[in-house]
């Protein structure tokens, strides 16, 4: 196994993590709002890589980008940042997922076109949130594409942006908990170059006590063997 | 455009007015557009203000961020009935797009997914269906499998009933089988035992009817034995009565000799069916005339015949060889018999001895002598009856003719003796034919001239005892008597002993003087008795021929007597015939000897 190459400062890191919870808190208002009951959402700790980096396993529970078959709902944003928002459940907890929040008798399986739709709203209110968290904390315009969901294969290769500049993966674990049932997800952010640091540095600002400071958050510490691998390639591992 | 799509459309402007209505929505919703553009679509559809769809229609409107509201989560946008006549609402996803921000416009599409929610329904329930099935297939089969698992336990079960039923049912079986064998080996056991028992009670009778027999028999025994005895010494008181004329003494002395002969008879009937029984019966087998046999025969009945006014004729049939070889002897007694018989049951007529010969091999041919009688002849319940012994034809025959009633069950044994039979055919009130057949050997004329002279048995004749010193040993002075008479009428020189010790002592004293050259020696005797005397006298290696002279004329005597020394063996009543010729014949040997 590779170790990741990168990592992030940690005051960017807890930065990054404080806007993502600040948006799934939302989230899971709406949510509870939405199926009338408790829903909760909660995000341990933000990862940020640099996506020609070989991705870490610690960093995809259950190697849910990069391995098997698993349900994502994926969502385009630009303006001053662009990029690809998408939310990531094995089959198995995008099944359970939906079979929670459904007010069916009958549960399913498969990933049909009421589990679809849940888990469609779900990513959407979810991605919403979190871009929409960290679009006003940076304060950011963005326009965001209708949300996909895409129920078949690995996550990663949707999340591939077409340009070949350098971007950033910021990866966050995602639990939800409904009706005492956790249940895990993956919040996975592609940001093209030059995006993430501008996140930082304008949140940093607004979060800085007078509001001018700007705080250089992202440095990163490279490892060898990181520009050995060609531009678009997947690692494996 | 927005008409053409089946899809419904709706664009909204600041504070959600309604600017586009499309074709779609007015055809779903039955509202024209020109009654629902400019108005707040919040007061078209109040329903709107629920916070799960107003907080989704703010946020797109404030921060441009689509909505995607899912039917599962949501079911209808709009509250549109599927159709005119029914409650059900379209089942709606809708998607809600800040399409502009100057001016501010989003757009709303609302997808009807009815049919495919009612699919989706249908094909989950089918699915649960299934699942059901399934379920109940598993539960149906899990219960196959208990029941299958009871099944075997009870199949296993019932095998070990089966297979334990088998072993009780192979052990009674086994045991029925024993029970059969062994009642099968009781039944032959009983079968056993009945005919066990049957031989016992036909033993037992037979054993009865033959006590019963024996002592008819001893009972005409003692009428017969009593009866001559009678006679006898009646008329020897006779004799002794003084004045008794010669003639009627000489008629009393024929008649104690006659009833004496019958004595004599009966004596030698018992002794023969005795030794007979007894296997010591011996048959002979010497070279014999049967003409002489025959005529002898004759000539010995021709009186008794005479005496009864019967013929008796005697026919040889030719050819008859003229010698045979056979035991002349018991060939005349059962001759003897039958003619005996035949005179006896005869009152009128004749009495015929008939003899023919057979050849069966060169060496061998059956003589067959018939005495034919006329007489009363015999029935045929009794024909059988009269060869048994002890039995004549009925009770009152003995009373009537007399006899033993041994005589034909001695002839017939007999005959099986010397290889033949003895039959007979009668029809009552015509007479009686006897047939006795014998198997005799058969002599050349060539071997006949080798025979010597005088062989022949029937013709020996007594010798003179003239210059013989015999010594008479007997206890029984009448016995002294008798013997002391025929000696002397023999010309012979005796002296008497009384036991066996005197005889001793005075052959001992004689060897000194005049040596005996015969000793008559009497068996039975006080202080020493012949055997004892006999056994001193050869210990001493005296060799003086003695010749043993008993009453005891049962099978072993003469053997017993000839181990003790003796040379020969005579019975008693003496036959003075036989006396003086073995006496001559040991004499001269003894003389020659000397």
């Amino acid at each position: 196994m590779t170790e990741s190459v990168t990592s992030l400062d940690p005051d960017a890191s807890d930065l990054l993590t404080e806007l993502v919870t600040i948006g799934v808190g939302r989230a899971a208002a709406a949510l509870s709002e939405l199926v009338g009951e408790r829903v909760e959402l909660t995000v341990p700790r933000v990862h940020l890589v640099p996506l020609l980096c070989p991705l870490d396993g610690a960093r995809s529970p259950d190697g849910l980008l990069t391995d098997g078959v698993s349900t994502v709902v994926i969502q385009d944003f630009q303006g001053t940042v662009r990029g690809r928002a998408s939310l990531a459940f094995l089959r198995s907890s995008a099944l359970a997922l939906g079979n929670l929040l459904s007010d069916s008798e009958v549960t399913t399986t498969h990933v049909d076109l009421e589990v679809g739709g849940i888990l469609l709203e779900v990513g959407n209110i979810v991605l919403n949130a979190v871009l929409g968290s960290l679009s006003n904390e940076a304060a950011l315009t963005l326009e965001y594409s209708l949300p996909h969901l895409f129920s078949d294969g690995p996550v990663l290769p949707r999340l591939l942006p077409q340009s070949a500049g350098e971007e950033h993966l910021l990866i966050a674990d995602v639990e939800f908990v409904v009706r005492n049932r956790n249940i895990a997800g993956t919040l996975a952010i592609v940001f093209a170059g030059g995006c993430v640091d501008l996140l930082l540095s304008r949140a940093a600002r607004r979060w800085s006590p007078d509001g001018r400071e700007e705080v250089p958050l992202l440095r990163m510490t490279r490892r060898n063997g990181f520009h050995d691998i060609p531009t678009g390639q997947l690692p494996h591992r | 455009m927005l008409d053409l799509v089946p899809v419904g459309v709706c664009v909204l402007g600041p504070d959600g007015v309604v600017l586009v209505w499309n074709r779609t929505l007015t055809e779903w919703t039955g509202l024209p557009a020109d009654q629902a553009v400019n108005r707040r679509l919040i007061e078209l559809y109040p329903s709107l203000l629920e916070p799960r769809y107003a907080r989704r229609l703010q946020a797109v409107f404030e921060t441009g961020a689509p909505a995607v509201l899912s039917a599962a989560l949501h079911g209808h946008f709009l509250p549109i009935r599927s159709d005119d006549e029914s409650a059900t609402l379209m089942v709606q996803e809708t998607t809600l797009r800040r399409i502009s921000t100057d001016p501010l416009r989003v757009l709303i599409a609302i997808q009807d997914v009815s049919l495919a929610a009612r699919q989706l329904e249908w094909l989950r329930s089918e699915r649960q269906l299934l699942l059901d099935t399934k379920r109940k297939l598993e539960l149906a089969n899990e219960s196959l499998q208990q029941g299958f698992a009871l099944e075997l336990a009870n199949n296993q079960k019932l095998q070990q009933e089966i297979q334990e039923r088998t072993r009780v049912e192979s052990e009674l079986r086994r045991q029925t089988n024993s029970l059969i064998a062994a009642k099968t080996r009781e039944h032959q056991h009983t079968q056993r035992l009945e005919q066990l028992v049957r031989d016992l009670t036909a033993a037992r009778q037979q054993a009865e009817a033959a006590t019963q027999a024996k002592s008819e028999f001893l009972a005409n025994m003692s009428h017969e034995i009593r009866t001559p005895m009678t006679a006898i010494l009646g008329y020897v008181d006779l004799l002794h009565e003084p004045g008794v004329s010669d003639e009627v003494k000489q008629q009393a002395i024929e008649t104690v000799h006659r009833n004496g002969d019958h004595l004599l008879a009966i004596i030698n009937d018992v002794l023969d069916i005795s030794k007979i029984e007894a296997g010591q019966m011996t048959i002979e087998n010497v070279p014999t005339s049967i003409r002489a046999v025959v005529q002898e025969v004759a000539e010995l009945m021709s009186a008794s015949a005479a005496d009864r006014g019967l013929k008796l004729n005697v026919e040889l049939v030719e050819p008859l060889p003229h010698l045979v070889e056979t035991d002349p002897t018991r060939l005349r007694q059962v001759l003897v018999n039958l003619t005996g018989n035949a005179i006896k049951f005869t009152r009128a007529g004749s009495v015929c001895i008939r003899a023919r010969w057979q050849n069966r091999t060169s060496r061998t041919g059956l003589l067959q002598l018939d005495v034919v009688d006329t007489g009363v002849g015999i029935a045929d319940e009794q024909r059988q009856r009269i060869f048994q012994p002890f039995s004549q034809g009925e009770s009152h025959v003995t009373r009537e003719y007399g006899g033993t009633g041994l005589g034909l069950a001695i002839s017939r044994r007999l005959a099986h003796m010397m290889g033949g039979t003895l039959t007979v055919d009668s029809h009552v009130g015509r007479g009686s034919t006897f047939s006795l057949t014998v198997t005799c050997g058969r002599i050349s004329d060539h071997e006949r001239r080798d025979l010597p002279n005088g062989s022949s048995p029937s013709s020996a004749q007594p010798q003179s005892l003239a210059h013989l010193r015999v010594l008479i040993v007997d206890d029984a002075p009448d016995n002294q008597r008798l013997l002391a008479f025929h000696l002397r009428k023999a010309g012979a020189e005796f002296e008497i002993a009384d036991n066996g010790q005197i005889a001793l002592d005075l052959i001992a004293a004689a060897h000194r003087t005049a040596p005996f050259d015969v000793v008559l020696m009497d068996m039975q005797m006080p202080v020493l008795d012949g055997y004892s005397a006999t056994r001193q006298l050869r210990a001493a290696n005296d060799h003086t021929p003695v010749i043993a002279i008993t009453a005891h004329a049962l099978a072993g005597d003469r053997e017993k007597c000839l181990a003790a020394g003796c040379n020969e063996y005579l019975t008693k009543p003496i036959n003075r015939d036989k006396l003086l010729s073995t006496i001559a014949c040991w004499g001269a040997r003894r003389t020659a000897r000397v």
